[in-house]
Order: C-alpha cells, then structure tokens, then sequence
C-alpha cells in the first residue's frame, strides 16, 4: 500500500502514533505530526511511497507540532522537533511542509556521511546520471524539476548522493521544492504534474513541492552512473550559452559545493575525482528553460 | 655547485599524499591539513615526481628538464625554486639539508 491510497484518518493515526516511515533511497526518514494539514500534504506529494511501518533503524525521526507558549493563542508556530531537541526557530502554522522538508534537509546533509554529499540535483536518463550543483542563483530545482516532468527520473533535488566505493549516484528521492515564479513555470509546463500547495510568504518567498513521479519512487533504490555534469546558472533573458568547465576547476567548485568533503578527507577526495574524470562538465547560462532542457539532452544524446 | 642544489626535497607525507591530474591541471590532498589544493604544470609535476621518492633538488631539476628536452638545466633550476617554495608554503613538500 502506498502513502496516497491511505484514509486521511489512517495516515493521521499513524503520524500520531508510531509516526510515518519514508523510504527515500539512500536513507530512511520517520515522520511523526499530529497537524491535520501536514497529514494531507504529505500524503500527497509523498503518494508513490510506500508505506512503511515506523520501527526499525531510521537515519531521521523527526516532529513537527504545535509551538509551546502563549503565542500559540495569537499567532500559532510550529516547530521541528529531532532527537528531542528543537534545532530551528518556530516557523508559522501555515508552512508545515516547508519546515519539515527543510528540516529533513538539515538532517540528512548532517547525518548522512557514509556518502559523499553534493549540494545538486540528480536526475537520470538512459542509465545516464546528471549532477546540477547547486550555486547561488543557478535555478537548479527548476531544471532538476523541469527534466524530472519531461522524462528524466528523479534522483534528487538536493543531495547529489555519490556512493563511496563504487562511485554511483543513489537516489535520495524527496519532494522538489520549488520557489516563485518557477512554481507556475513547472505547472505550465506539465499541468497533470504532482505540485502540493502553495505556502506563500516563506523565509524563501513563495514555495510549492513537487512530489516525485511513481517512476521515479519504484527506482528509489536504483543507482545511476553519473555521466553528465553541468553547472546552471540562469538569467532572465540571457541567451543559452554552453562552456566546457576544466576538470580540474569542475573538482574544485564540487567539492566546495560539497556538504562532507571536508569531514570526508582522502575517501571525500577519491570519491570527487573519481566522479570527475568520468563526467564531462559544462557550465550552462540559460534564460529559457525549453533551450536549457534541450542543451542537456542533446549533451546525453537524448531525444 | 650552488648550496641549495644539494637540498632533498620530499613529498611531506608520501604515502598519503593523493593526486588527481586532469589535463594541464590537478588536485593535491594533503594529508596532514586534509586541505586540497588546484595545482598546475609545471608545480603538479613536480609533485608527481616527487610521489616516486625524495629527489636531490639538482637532480629533480636535470629530471624535469630531461622530461622537456630543455638543454639549459640553470634555467630550469631558478624556475624550480620558487615552485618548491610555494608548494613548501601549502605544505606539501619539505626539504632536508643532503649531501654534498
């Protein structure tokens, strides 16, 4: 059975109680809430998952309820509880998913370092795995998002997860947070796409999810052979301009990009350059998001 | 011959000292920082030189300039000098007074 065939007062019950397991890929995430409105948009960008029962090993257990205090009564907070501990300021009642996917986020870029970390979206055609780090003002979740309704498979918006022994891509399959205006440019783009609502006024302006395809969720557990790096960076109006990156300039800002490449030392290295010297990368310019999706299939020899 | 020509010049930790070349152009892991540094020919070179073993800084001059058909080893040498200097500053080589 699946998050999105449950009842709502089933999927309540269970984040109530023993909480909500997620199988994401390359780790396993608990959710546990008693917020209506939490329950109901989870269960619909997380719907291809399936369920699992809240007991095992879990890399994440984490909570997100009501905000102790008087301020409750005026304006209500929640917060993310992980471990017992509140690691962010209450956000408002009306932005649980965001706080629990960002704090899902923390969780896992702090947890995870049996793997090397990017910060990049991960998508994969072909067998063909394409890593967009993720600089500042790259529009990575709007290509990542963009490829993912087009027909690439959807491996990650955030965690660029690279196996250290082998140097495949895992998936680290969660909602794609997408923010302003490339929330309507994603569902213009593929109207019958999985977007939740739209939680307006955030710390990171207006954001909406878009929750994987079930394609994407049955290959959860399949890696992919990264063979494609490019580097985005949009610009309104920019004309589409692709370059050659060095390798060893391309090593370089990955592993600054990297959320454990420090912490990882020689292994963190390995990882990087062996990841590298297979890949061919590009930094790509782009303020048309059609041209920029048809430079990255034409680079993977795609249709 | 010049004092500095006898000096031996060692990788600072061998055996953990990583490299990754990429064209014209490299990584260098230094173990002891866990710090990695973009190093270019001809300074990587000399680092994968020194990676087979400590080199008499006049022999790691006739080396490299044997490697590029260069007749003028001097020349080589002052070229030498101040990469060794600087991948001494990044701390990735250092350098022991030899025999003369």
């Amino acid at each position: 059975m699946n998050v999105g065939d449950l009842q709502l007062g089933e999927m309540l019950t269970t984040l109530a109680g023993r909480g909500l397991g997620l199988d994401v890929g390359a780790a396993r995430a608990r959710v546990r809430t008693d917020l209506p409105s939490l329950a109901a948009t989870l269960q619909s960008v997380y719907r291809y998952f399936p369920v699992e029962e809240g007991e095992g090993f879990f890399d994440v257990t984490a909570t997100v309820r009501h905000a102790r205090g008087l301020r409750r009564f005026v304006r209500p907070q929640i917060e993310f509880v992980v471990d017992g501990e509140v690691p962010f300021e209450p956000f408002p009642a009306a932005t649980d998913l965001p706080l629990l996917e960002w704090g899902l986020n923390w969780c896992l870029a702090e947890r995870c370092n049996t793997y090397l970390l990017l910060h990049a979206g991960v998508v994969e055609r072909a067998g063909a795995a394409v890593i967009l780090p993720a600089l500042p003002g790259s529009g990575k979740s709007t290509l990542t998002a963009a490829l993912t309704v087009s027909g690439f498979r959807l491996l990650s918006d955030e965690f660029g997860v690279v196996r250290l022994d082998d140097g495949l891509c895992l998936p680290m399959l969660r909602p794609v947070a997408l923010k302003n205006a490339s929330i309507e440019v994603i569902a213009r783009l593929r109207p019958d796409a999985n977007l939740g609502p739209t939680f307006p006024g955030t710390r990171k302006g207006d954001v909406a999810h878009l929750g994987p395809d079930a394609e994407s969720v049955a290959q959860r557990h399949e890696p992919a052979m990264a063979r494609l790096i490019v580097f985005p960076r949009y610009e309104a109006g920019a004309a589409t301009a692709l370059e050659p990156v060095p390798r060893g300039r391309a090593f370089a800002k990955l592993a600054v990009n990297s959320f454990n490449y420090e912490l990882l030392g020689p292994a963190g290295f390995e990882a990087v350059g062996r990841l590298i010297a297979r890949c061919d990368c590009y930094r790509l310019s782009y303020g048309d998001l059609a041209e920029a999706m048809a430079t990255i299939k034409g680079l993977l020899n795609a249709p | 011959m010049h004092a500095d020509a006898a000096l031996i010049w060692q990788l600072t930790d061998l055996p953990r000292t990583r490299v990754h070349r990429f064209g014209d152009e490299g990584l260098v892991f230094n173990p002891l920082s866990w710090e990695t540094h973009l190093v270019s020919d001809p300074a990587l070179r000399v680092v994968e030189v020194l990676a087979s073993g400590p080199r008499r800084e006049a022999d790691l001059a006739s080396e490299l300039a044997a490697e590029d058909d260069e007749p003028d080893v001097a020349s080589v040498r002052n070229r030498l000098k101040p990469l060794l200097d600087e991948l001494r500053n990044l701390g990735l080589v250092s350098a022991r007074a030899g025999a003369p």
